[in-house]
């Protein structure tokens, strides 16, 4: 079972705090300073160690948003940097919107209610089935002249 | 108007899978759609309200939701398809329904506001943003002579 964040709070805790007491980098009269020791470097690797089991765990909208791409797109590559902020512009701008209307009382009207859901059912439509061509096919047939 | 290959074309893509339909009337701006698609079986099959324990859902129908965009162009052929559309329990076609009858003649928007007249009188309350919906209706109604 994973340790919950109290527990790992409380380890990194008790590591601080030890070799605080134990460093030759802290003093009580002249703060942290000085070449790291042991003890010094045993905090700061307990300290990545944590951080990175907190981002693995609780990782930030934009790496959530990254890894989601990736499954998406049936790829450990992922997407083109360029391409990625793109898709994550989008992202975030609809997720600003529904976020603001429904916590923020971001003032909005039913027809902008509308365009939303839409722009949102658009984007997951072409990320998450495999319909993008035949998406691309029905925008292809629109356009054609007598069709629009 | 799409040539009779343009409509075997959509109508492959559309029955490819849902999201497709969906897509593809979103994307519809043409009036010259309607006449092909009716033919073709659409405009008849609104789904019904879904419910799950406690919760209740109303799934838009892309059908509707298209001829609410093609009203103001082509009242007369929305009037047409809209009289055929069976009655319902989703509440989110008749919201698009309403919101479509308003650009229709009189005539055809007092037909569609009887019928709907009995099954608002069944319900136990109506809701926002179909209320709004209903008294755009209504308004129209009480400033139209001829109804």
């Amino acid at each position: 079972m994973t340790p919950g964040l109290t527990a790992k709070v409380h380890e990194v805790e008790d590591v601080f705090r030890d070799k605080k007491a134990r460093t030759n980098c802290h003093s009580e009269s002249g703060g942290w300073d000085g070449t790291v020791d042991s003890p010094l470097r045993k905090i700061l690797n307990k300290l990545e160690d944590f951080l990175d089991w907190f981002r693995s765990l609780y990782p930030r909208r934009k790496d959530r948003f990254r890894r989601a791409l990736s499954r998406w797109e049936g790829s450990d590559l992922g997407l083109p940097e360029p391409s990625f902020e793109v898709k994550w512009e989008t992202w975030s701008e609809m997720n600003d919107y529904f976020q603001g209307v429904s916590h923020h009382g971001k003032p909005t009207s039913t027809e902008e209610l509308r365009n939303g859901i839409a722009r949102l059912e658009t984007f997951l439509a072409r990320q998450l089935l495999k319909t993008s061509d035949d998406l691309n096919a029905i925008d292809a047939l629109l356009k054609e002249p007598g069709n629009a | 108007m799409p040539s009779p290959e343009a409509v075997e074309q959509a109508l492959t893509l559309i029955e490819r899978h849902p999201v497709n339909r969906g897509y593809f009337f979103s994307k519809l701006e043409s009036p010259d759609w309607i006449a092909p698609l009716a033919e073709a079986g659409f405009f008849k099959d609104p789904p019904p309200r879904r419910v799950n324990g406690d919760f209740v859902s109303y799934p838009g129908w892309p059908e509707s939701r298209y001829l609410a965009r093609m009203a103001p162009v082509a009242p007369a052929r929305v009037a047409d398809v809209i009289g055929r559309i069976p009655g319902t329990d989703n509440v989110s076609v008749h919201e698009d329904l309403a919101r479509a009858v308003i650009h229709l003649d009189a005539g055809s928007m007092a037909r569609w506001a009887t019928g709907e007249a009995r099954w608002i009188s069944r319900q136990p309350r109506i809701e926002h943003p179909l209320d709004e919906a209903l008294g755009a209706v209504v308004e129209r109604l009480a400033g139209d002579e001829t109804t």
